[in-house]
């Protein structure tokens, strides 16, 4: 039987369209289809009744009464459009055998509701008879047998594509799997032979494995002492541990950045020697998943292995450092992991995708070149340039912080212009070259492998930049000594309310009552909300102090300082901020949501919330004049508890505003009376007395735990001398970070080298025998070597030092050195950097002869 | 005879707006055909050969390959043909340094997933045939150049394919190991069945097979057959063609 045939029958409309044909018959037989007044009548009686009286024309006579010659006409026609029903019963029959002998019945079917229609038609025209219930349903079931049997027709030819679709997928499946089919399993002499392969090359990925455990161990240690210092979250965070959170934060995405670059030059060499196996694979017949299945073992076995060393270093390091590892594992070790995947993926796309273009899957036998690019150098070395003089203006504003992620844009800037200067420089040197000329073969290896070495010059430069342009100067700051302590043994911001209880302090010391206004920025919102929502409060800054002039005045005069001279506005707009801290600690803003120059703040106590869209109608924007200096104490190292000096009359304007209601425009926490302490307290004691007088503080620490509640780093009082030595702490934290740092960079920079020569070395041995072959002596190769990494070690060198420069030269600024101690930073940066560079080029100097032995 | 290779306006380029290399092949091989592939530096012999051996595909025009299109193969049935058809000899032998003689010789058959002990049986019996027992168990540079170039030979043949394609196998070996070399191919071209295509730019090697095709230019020229002249005879008339060339 043939397909169609068979969908034939097994079309559902085939058996409606029967079943209609048999309804309707039985309707015109037997229900009454015409009606007269209260009688209904069949067509077969109404046939029967012409036939008895003998004919239409006297039946019409008779049923329709003499002279009434349209109803006579009328009935006649009624007569013979029955046999239009009858002619359509007998289509529907004949249809219905049609269908069940398997045939198509389009025609018929078309026929039958063509004189349906026709009936219908005639019937509205002559209508003697009206319609009975019968010929309702004789013409519905005309009507259902058209639309539901279409609908039917319809839903049966796209069950029928639908089927055929899939058979023609299957089809194809099958066929695919049979022309893949490739049975059998590979045994373990396959795998052995790999293996061995794999580990011959193993000094390919040698460097891969050192790099990545490097990259990990380093990952794992910051995120390990992150953890350790209770996250980056300061809640309640000492001095120390804020300068440890603060300075991890910076240093990770910036070792992320140059991990990256460092493994993705790597992995190009070590792509570089791979593909020359997997060519000869390929040659050899083996199937690309097959091949896809050798590099990915290959390379998640170095990826792996690199990934368990790194841990075990790792947490040896940490161990020795003596951050606590037991109960924070769970916490460092994911988000160590997590950045190390990231920072090889990232390296891998570097090298498939970006530069390398490569499909290790086609036959390769000769390692392409890498040529000088035609264009785009003039365009490369303009955003560059933009980018790089934008990132010195931002790191200038006076509220950058010193921000890490601004060196991130000089160092990315640096890059384009780079690629786009040493474009235009080659094209030029080729241009002018003759064949003669020994220029050629200094030029040829960047003519050959413009990327490659590109993207070493720029390493080797970037890692150059941070180390002299942002740790060495920040080392030399370390060596200015800090401020003179200040005079007094307890500062304390308290209440009206609780000045009897300090008054009881006196015979154990002297106390000084200054009148202040807590002071806060956009950050020091509800602490509350942040259990909640990290979204809506990020960094609780905690409180600022807010004197007016005067005060000041006294402040500087006790502390042995010489008060500036000051322009302040009597609407408060103009302040002048005493940034409290030690020329050796970083330059902090005010605050930094706006970018740090806007110097944001409210007079009043931390907000629950704010309309963070409009946030300088709550946190005004002031202009201010900056000193750098400790008047009360560096209790925060900058980070708040500076001191804001106000004019005298606008101080004295907001003072017993601010002490006796909260500001009904904004939400402040409901347990607060007003808005903030109104007196600072300088307590200096007599000695041994110190228990009696923090006995005291204590009290009024607790009274008001309700104000602590909204930032845990508001402090209601300090002892100086634990705060200063805290301080210390975090100072000789940051100090030993910076070196650890410095000498990290030192070392990545010689690493650098190493990669660049042990990745080259195949392929610089077969030039110089090739050019000893060509009757070059040894002396020239030496001195062609030499010239060829001095090239690189100076150009490196001398970019970093030119780039380095102005940001050295910001940072007296930035941290408002005064002129001795410019001075001693400028001794001390010149010893650091005449040392390091010293450092540096001897142990070049030793690499390269390595390389030139080893490489030639 | 049925062919085994058919090209048919054959063209080829590296790069999309680069310069043509082949420039509209025509050719059709035979099975049992020995045809050496002649021409000067640069008229596109090698990239014939790896277009010929699958190595490279063809950028227009159709192959056929046992009458097969190979456009319409899928890159694993190609890879097949590869590993089982074909066996690939080069000029600088190619060998795995990190592999044994053994291992390199068994390295397409343990691609195939060949059984083991036919494995083993093959690669003893190609090692006694190229008189390479000693160095079963020896690296590729500890041996001289025929005798990787034997062990290059032996590799191609391990899976008994039903063409090798040669470039210049010969073209790093002296006269006399050159010679041993073509002998040993002519032996399998007529011993053995196997359809041999070598690319050479010696006469002195092309003088022993069947046909020798001269390309220039990316374009075949034309097409000499031995038949039944002497190889003395036929070295002389490939040297005057190349001449003219």
């Amino acid at each position: 039987m043939s397909n169609e045939k068979k969908n034939l029958q097994q079309n559902p409309s085939r058996y409606f369209r029967v079943l209609t044909a048999v309804l309707f018959l039985a309707d015109v037989v037997l229900a009454p289809w015409l009606r007269e007044g209260n009688r209904s009548f069949s067509v077969r009686v109404f046939i029967h009744g012409v036939k008895a009286a003998g004919g239409i024309e006297k039946f019409a006579l008779t049923e329709a009464g003499k002279g009434n010659t349209e109803g006579i006409a009328n009935l006649t026609m009624n007569y013979w459009c029955i046999y239009l029903i009858i002619f359509l019963g007998a289509v529907l029959l004949l249809r219905a055998a049609w269908l069940l002998a398997g045939r198509k019945e389009r025609f018929l079917s078309g026929a039958a509701y063509a004189l349906g229609l026709l009936y219908l038609c005639a019937f509205m025209i002559f209508n003697y008879y009206g319609y009975s219930g019968g010929m309702i349903v004789g013409m519905l079931l005309v009507f259902l047998d058209a639309m539901l049997g279409k609908y039917l027709d319809e839903r049966q030819a796209l069950r029928e594509a639908e089927a055929a679709l899939r058979a023609k997928e299957q089809a194809e499946k099958e066929e695919k799997k049979r022309r893949e089919a490739f049975p059998g399993r590979y045994g373990s002499e396959f795998y052995r032979v790999i293996f061995k392969n794999f580990r011959a090359n193993i000094r390919d990925f040698l460097l891969f494995l050192v790099g990545a455990v490097l990259t990990m161990t380093v990952l794992l240690v910051i995120w390990g002492m992150e953890q350790g210092c209770g996250g980056i979250r300061l809640l309640g965070a000492s001095a120390l541990q804020q300068q440890i959170a603060s300075s991890l934060k910076q240093l990770l995405p910036v070792f992320m950045l140059l991990a990256v670059l460092m493994l993705s030059l790597i992995i190009s060499g070590y792509l570089r020697t791979r593909m020359k196996n997997y060519s000869m694979y390929i040659a050899l017949g083996i199937r690309n998943k097959t091949l896809i299945r050798i590099i990915g073992l290959e390379y998640g076995t170095c990826i792996l292995t690199a990934l368990a060393g790194g841990i075990l270093l790792g947490l040896a390091t940490l161990k020795i450092i003596g951050v606590p590892i037991a109960g924070n594992l769970l916490r460092m070790l994911p988000p160590a992991v997590l950045c190390y995947l990231l920072v090889v993926l990232i390296s891998t796309l570097v090298n498939y995708h970006i530069f390398e273009f490569k499909n290790v899957l086609r036959y390769n036998r000769s390692s392409a070149n890498e040529p000088v690019p035609r264009y785009g150098a003039g365009v490369m070395m303009g955003i560059g340039l933009f980018v790089m003089l934008g990132s010195l203006g931002l790191f200038a504003r006076r509220g950058s912080g010193e921000d890490l992620y601004i060196l991130g844009g000089l160092i990315a800037g640096f890059g384009l212009f780079l690629y786009g200067a040493a474009t235009r420089i080659l094209k030029k040197r080729v241009d002018r070259l003759q064949v003669t000329e020994t220029g050629l073969l200094t030029i040829l290896p960047w003519r050959n492998r413009f990327r490659t070495n590109v993207r070493f010059l720029f390493l080797l430069t970037a890692l150059q930049i941070m180390l002299f342009g942002i740790f060495l100067p920040r080392l030399a700051a370390q060596g200015i000594p800090p401020e003179k302590t200040a005079p007094y043994d307890y500062v304390a911001m308290v209440y009206d309310s609780d000045l009897p209880d300090l008054q009881g302090l006196k015979k154990e010391g002297t106390l000084q009552e200054l009148p202040m206004l807590r002071a806060t920025t956009p950050l020091g919102a509800d602490i509350s909300r942040l259990k909640k929502d990290y979204r809506t409060v990020l960094w609780p800054q905690g409180q600022h102090i807010a004197v007016s002039e005067s005060s000041y005045r006294k402040l500087c005069r006790q502390a042995g300082k010489t008060p500036q001279k000051l322009n302040l506005s009597a609407d408060g707009h103009r302040v002048h901020i005493v940034m409290q801290q030690n020329a050796a600690s970083e330059a902090h803003n005010l605050e930094w949501y706006s970018g740090g120059g806007g110097n944001l703040f409210r007079l009043g106590q931390p907000l629950v919330a704010y309309d963070r869209n409009q946030v300088t109608r709550t946190y005004i924007p002031h202009d201010a004049t900056y000193e750098r200096t400790n008047l009360v104490g560096a209790l925060h190292a900058g980070n708040q508890e500076n001191i804001l000096v106000l004019s005298d009359s606008y101080f004295r304007s907001v003072y017993s505003q601010k002490r006796q209601a909260r500001d009904p425009s904004v939400s402040i926490p409901p347990s607060a009376v007003k808005e903030g302490p109104d007196q600072l307290v300088l307590i200096r004691v007599k000695t041994g007395q110190n228990k009696a007088v923090e006995s005291v503080l204590k009290k009024i620490q607790k009274r008001h735990s309700s104000d602590l509640q909204y930032d845990e780093s508001i402090r209601t009082w300090y002892g100086v001398a634990k705060a200063e030595k805290n301080n210390e702490a975090a100072a000789d934290f940051a100090r030993r970070m910076e070196e650890m740092t410095a000498v990290g960079l030192l070392l990545m920079v010689l690493f650098t080298f190493c990669i660049r020569y042990s990745l080259a070395g195949a392929e610089q041995r077969k030039e110089y025998r090739l050019l000893g072959t060509l009757g070059m002596n040894d002396r020239e190769q030496e001195k062609l070597f030499n010239r060829e990494a001095r090239t690189y070690v100076l150009c490196s060198m001398g970019a970093a030092l030119v780039l380095s420069a102005p940001f050295a030269a910001l940072l007296p600024f930035l941290r408002m050195f005064r002129r001795s101690q410019s001075l001693l930073y400028l001794r001390n940066l010149l010893g650091l950097g005449g040392g390091t560079m010293a450092v540096l080029l001897l142990v070049l100097t030793v690499l390269t002869r390595y390389y030139r032995r080893v490489n030639r | 005879m049925s062919s085994v290779m058919e090209l048919k306006g054959l063209r080829k380029r590296y790069e999309e707006k680069g310069d043509w290399i082949l420039k509209g092949i025509d050719l059709r091989i035979e099975k049992q055909d020995f045809i050496a592939i002649m021409g000067r530096s640069g008229c596109g012999k090698t990239t014939l050969l790896k277009t010929l051996g699958l190595i490279e595909s063809a950028t227009e025009g159709e192959y056929f390959f046992e009458g097969n299109a190979v456009s319409g193969l899928w890159g694993s049935e190609i890879a097949d043909i590869r590993r089982r058809n074909m066996g690939f000899i080069f000029q600088d032998y190619n060998l795995m340094g990190s592999l044994t003689v053994r291992e390199n010789i068994m390295l397409p058959a343990l691609l195939d997933k060949m059984d083991e002990q036919q494995r083993k049986d093959r690669t003893e019996k190609l090692i006694q045939r190229f008189g390479i027992q000693a160095y079963r168990d020896k690296y590729p540079h500890e041996m001289s150049g025929g005798q990787q170039q034997r062990v290059a030979l032996c590799r191609a043949l391990i899976n008994d394919p039903d063409v090798i394609l040669g470039d210049e196998p010969t073209g790093n070996l002296d006269s006399v190991m050159g010679q041993q070399v073509i002998e040993t191919l002519a032996e399998f071209n007529e011993t053995d069945g196997k359809t041999v295509i070598l690319v050479t730019h010696d006469p002195k090697i092309a003088m022993y097979c069947r046909k020798v095709i001269f390309m220039k230019d990316g374009h075949l020229l034309d097409c000499l057959e031995r038949r039944d002249a002497e190889k003395e005879t036929f070295y002389r008339e490939i040297a005057a063609k190349m001449e003219e060339l």
